[in-house]
């Protein structure tokens, strides 16, 4: 029987190796490229140009490790940890086949952790998990007081949603300025909310970073604490926490809760007028897909079966096997609520929704090259500035930290912001 | 017989780890470009030895290793590069987009890769003469992206768009969906940048001189025709650093509008512009169809796909795709072509539908497009008939509830206005952007090899495809490669039906041992088909031990090549075994594999003027088998 809960390199060679090296990883879906000099999906191919940096390129790494033809070793670790792992080249190759890139690229990396270890950087952070209960290892302040000041009450009995902070928002100053408007925009619209003092972290640094085993323990307090709640659904804050909830966790321990994004509830509030932008927005802005936010986000369609073939040799799968074409991610929300923003003029960049590209945020690329997450962040600014936009917009704050770092580096700077302060301003008449 | 020859049992061993080698390879290939652009590590040099059909040469996904991959900057590098392998006596090999076996050395631990990616630049569009200049990493789908918002377009290879503009045009075949109105690879090239094998720098054609000219061949020999020929060299005559391409007048908007999510776009075609699936009665009627719409110069692309390229085609997985290739309707649209037309207006966007619908009308055929006008309407009337000629009133009826279930599938995705012209905005976002190769040919089973496929006449190609498909309703019947109904012909007309070239697609796991045997045999059956039939040299005219058999029957072309290798490249410093190969040595095992095929294989002959019902039904048959 075969399953969409790949346990191994192994698991995954019944698609890896139809990989023919075609290099559509490389690129959006052709038929929706706009523009040539903004024509790859790869930030790691696009900085570091090796075959190898691409996803197929990965894929053969780790084909050629499993079937002992090479070692795993500190080039093949630079290169599968030189990649952002945002899923953009898995999307690029499923438009076309069923093959599991993304998939790939994760089992490669547990199996660098296993043979190899991690990078340092990268050991650091799983310390950091380890020790401290959340990925950010410069951020030591534990979560308490602020709490009550914002208005919350820990487990607040009949709230209709658990606000999932996630590490960003609880432990750096200057994500919690949003925080306090979020909570803000939430009390104006009358949602009742709670959140948890001892909010667990989801883990996903550690799945990307390869310990799988730390992931899974991450995944069990999550689910736990979740099946505590007695809230009616979670709604998560940042956007690494919802591809997480929605797409890696359900693998390990159960997730029964509906989880939603905070630009999911802004979208409700604002079409049922609970929420209403009045003052004019002066922006050129374009809405930035983060990849957490977009595709990563597809929910886990689980499915065990087998592969059989007909008319000969076509291989199709019994029952049919989902895959996760990117389709699913948070798309739409955003896009709504900014065009009710008066005065706001939205542009879209040339690479969007599912086939967005990454701000280098993603995949503890940034952990272990900062260098590499900001030249690709300075990507997506040109790119920005190349559809006339003045404003990026983001709900995640790991996208607004690396495009407001890359923002100014060249050319005219770009302001970046969040929805969030987009809709309290307006929302709020410009006094937020 | 062509490279196929080696069976898995003489598959190249992984290479032992030329530890030294690779050292001092990688110190002066690092003094050239730089620490950052070199690799020498196993893994990533299997990035570049893992390819597509590597199991036909080596029986597994890897060819042999390069000895270091380099990625110089600029022409002045490549030069460098070139006259570092000359003087340390070892082989070098470039590559840009680098899809398909012919790019990897064949021999492990002797050859420098030169992988082309940074030379990336689209250096400049033309708008007035026409004529893009690239270096060898813009890709088909770059250049057009580009060259559409000054109102031209360029020749994309059937390979896909993600490929090489520049490979195509100055090493490889290069024939695509477009050729009808421009061509195919080798018409394409204007002028080049040439690092050749011994690394002199030397402009040719639009470089030379004058430096803005556009034209390919001046007074003299050609040039162009010595380094490429039909197939090009595959990378064994040198480098080429820039090329100058020809474009073609774009009668379209700078962009086109779409919606929908991945796997599913919705591309509304547009004003003036016509998609169709045209399909007649039988081979004499494609043949005519082809011609005549060669003649009437109406067609911007016309391609011909087999039903099951089709279904792979509008589908998003093989599920999917065989429950549309098992509706009657679709199963038995053999005798098509998909044509795109453009227009710059009205006027003449309704002469172009008459046209063809008059061509239609004549050989009593029809089509399914996005002309919705009355005589849209009839010919799409006209359509239903040819199938129900096919397959029966009552085959038709069989189909429409599946045919329904497509559209609502359509209308559920992007709204009912979108379902009219639901299946011909596929094939035009398939052939105009050739971005959904991959969805048939590799998707269904794994991989594809494919045969026959010379430039030749219309009607020769027709006979190709014939023969093609009667060598492989054997191997269907084996269970060895997918049952696509033994035709499985693509390609098309070029220049207005000048020429034309259709190759047999035989589809097929490439990690199954039989399977891969079986392709081999079916690729020397068909060569030898090929050769009887007098369809040219085929696609796999490729490397010494095809050359052995197509060249005596095709003007000794091999002794001309290997003229011009030797005189070009003294040192044999280009790789070239997929080209002509001075140190070439027949596979172990060639001949009785030779033997064997020839003991197990009964000779096809066709001839386009008596088809017997036989073969017809055969084909149905084997497709019910």
């Amino acid at each position: 029987m075969l399953s969409n809960n790949f346990q191994s390199l192994e698991d995954l060679r019944f698609v890896a190796e139809k990989c023919p090296r075609c290099s559509l990883c490389k690129f959006p879906p052709l038929t929706r490229v706009e523009h040539g000099g903004f024509a790859g999906i790869c930030p790691s191919y696009e900085e570091f140009k090796f075959h190898a940096a691409s996803g197929s390129g990965l894929l053969i790494m780790a084909m050629s490790i499993l079937d002992g033809r090479s070692e795993p070793n500190e080039t093949v670790r630079r290169f599968a940890f030189g990649c952002t792992a945002c899923g953009g080249c898995d999307v690029a190759c499923k438009y076309n086949t069923d093959i599991e890139i993304q998939e790939t690229i994760l089992q490669l990396r547990a199996h660098l952790f296993r043979t190899i270890g991690p990078l340092p950087a990268h050991r650091a952070v799983l310390d950091a998990i380890e020790k401290k209960g959340h990925p950010l290892t410069e951020a030591g302040e534990s979560a308490g007081g602020w709490m009550s000041d914002l208005g919350f009450r820990d487990g607040q009995p009949g709230a209709e949603y658990l606000l999932w902070l996630g590490p960003h928002y609880r432990f750096q100053k200057e994500t919690r300025r949003v925080l306090g408007r979020i909570l803000a925009l939430l009390h104006r619209g009358g949602v009742s909310f709670t959140a948890l003092s001892d909010e667990p972290y989801t883990g996903r640094a550690a799945l990307e970073i390869g310990d799988r085993d730390l992931f899974r323990r991450c995944s069990e307090h999550t689910s736990a604490a979740l099946r505590a709640s007695r809230a009616r659904a979670v709604v998560c804050l940042s956007a690494e926490d919802y591809a997480t909830l929605r797409a890696l966790t359900p693998r390990f321990a159960p997730i029964e809760k509906p989880v939603l994004h905070i630009v999911e509830i802004y979208d409700e509030l604002v079409r049922r007028r609970k929420l209403t932008p009045r003052a004019r927005v002066r922006a050129t802005a374009v809405w930035h897909d983060s990849s957490y936010l977009g595709r990563l986000s597809e929910p886990y369609a689980p499915w065990t079966g087998q592969r059989k073939k007909v008319e000969g040799q076509i291989a199709v799968y019994d029952p049919p096997r989902p895959v996760r074409s990117g389709a699913e991610g948070c798309y739409e929300p955003p896009r709504r609520v900014l065009q009710t923003l008066p005065g706001l003029e939205m542009r879209e960049f040339h690479r969007r929704k599912e086939y967005a590209f990454d701000s280098g945020e993603t995949g503890q690329a940034a952990a272990a090259n900062p260098d590499f997450a900001l030249s690709t962040a300075r990507r997506r600014v040109a790119e920005a500035r190349e559809v006339g936009a003045d404003t990026i917009v983001t709900e995640c704050p790991q996208s607004a930290y690396w495009l407001s770092r890359a923002s100014g580096a060249t050319g005219p700077a770009i302001k970046i912001t969040t929805l969030t302060d987009l809709l309290a301003e307006s929302v709020n008449g410009g006094v937020s | 017989m062509t490279f196929a020859v080696t069976s898995a049992s003489e598959a190249v061993q992984v290479p032992r780890f030329a530890g030294e080698l690779h050292h001092r390879v990688h110190e002066a290939l690092a003094e050239i470009v730089g620490k950052r652009w070199v690799e020498t590590d196993p893994a990533v040099l299997d990035t570049h030895a893992w390819q597509y059909i590597a199991e036909a040469v080596t029986g597994s996904h890897y060819m042999p290793r390069p000895v270091a991959i380099v990625l110089p900057a600029n022409t002045a590098e490549v030069a460098a590069i070139v006259r570092l392998c000359n003087r340390l006596g070892i082989q070098y090999k470039a590559v840009s987009t680098a899809f398909g076996m012919w790019n990897a050395p064949a021999r492990a631990d002797q050859v420098v890769q030169i992988d082309l990616r940074r030379l990336d630049r689209i250096i400049r569009i033309d708008r007035d003469n026409m004529y893009a200049v690239i270096e060898p990493y813009v890709t088909g789908n770059q250049l057009q992206t580009e060259a559409m918002k000054v109102g031209l377009n360029t020749h994309i290879a059937g390979c896909g768009a993600q490929c090489s503009s520049l490979a195509s045009a100055t090493s490889m075949m290069g024939q695509g969906m477009d050729g009808v109105s421009m061509g195919f690879s080798n018409r394409n090239l204007l002028g080049f940048e040439w690092v050749t094998p011994d690394g002199e720098i030397v402009q040719v054609g639009s470089f030379d001189v004058a430096g803005d000219d556009f034209l390919g061949d001046g007074p003299g020999f050609s040039i162009r025709g010595i380094i490429r020929g039909f197939a090009g060299a595959l990378g064994g005559l040198g480098v080429f650093t820039r090329a100058a391409v020809k474009l073609y007048p774009w009668y379209g908007p700078p962009a086109f509008e779409q919606n929908g999510v991945s796997p599913y776009y919705h591309l509304r075609i547009p004003d003036h512009h016509t998609a169709a699936v045209l399909l007649v009665n039988d081979w004499r009627g494609m043949a005519e169809l082809g011609r005549r719409i060669g003649e009437a110069g109406i067609a911007d692309h016309l391609t011909r796909n087999a039903p099951s390229l089709m279904a792979g085609a509008v589908t998003a997985d093989n599920n999917e795709a065989v429950e549309v290739y098992r509706i009657p309707m679709l199963h038995e649209m053999y005798y098509n072509l998909i044509i795109v037309m453009t227009a710059l207006h009205d006027d003449e966007a309704r002469w172009r539908r008459k046209v063809l619908r008059k061509i239609l009308s004549d050989l009593r055929g029809g089509m399914l497009s996005n002309d919705l006008s009355l005589g849209g309407t009839t010919a799409l009337l006209g359509f239903v008939r040819t199938v129900a000629r096919r397959i029966g009133w009552g085959g038709l009826l069989k189909s429409m509830p599946s045919f329904l279930k497509l559209m609502m599938r359509d209308a559920e995705r992007f709204g009912w206005g979108a379902v009219p012209d639901g299946l011909p905005s596929m094939m035009y976002q398939a052939v105009v952007r050739a971005g959904m190769n991959m969805r048939g040919v590799f998707r269904f089973a794994g991989t594809f090899w494919t045969a026959m496929g010379s430039l030749v006449s219309w009607d020769n190609a027709i006979r190709g495809a014939r023969v093609g498909a009667q060598v492989k309703a054997k191997y269907i019947r084996k269970g060895a490669i997918v049952d696509d109904g033994g035709d499985n012909a693509w390609g098309g007309l070029y220049e207005a039906g000048a020429y034309a070239h259709l190759e047999e697609l035989c589809m097929y796991d490439q990690t199954d041992p039989a399977c891969k045997e079986a392709v081999t045999e079916y690729v020397i059956e068909t060569n030898l088909a090929c050769i009887e039939n007098h369809c040219g040299d085929s696609l796999n005219a490729v490397g010494p031990t095809a050359h052995v058999l197509f060249s005596p029957v095709c003007m000794d072309y091999d002794k001309f090549t290997a003229r011009i290798k030797a005189e070009f490249d003294p040192n044999n410093s280009a790789e070239a075994s997929f080209y002509t190969d001075p140190n070439f040595v027949p596979p172990e095992g060639a001949q009785a594999r030779m033997a064997a095929v020839l003991a197990d294989r009964a000779p096809v002959s066709v001839d386009n003027d008596h088809i017997p019902q036989e073969e017809v039904e055969t084909r149905r048959a084997t497709t019910r088998s």
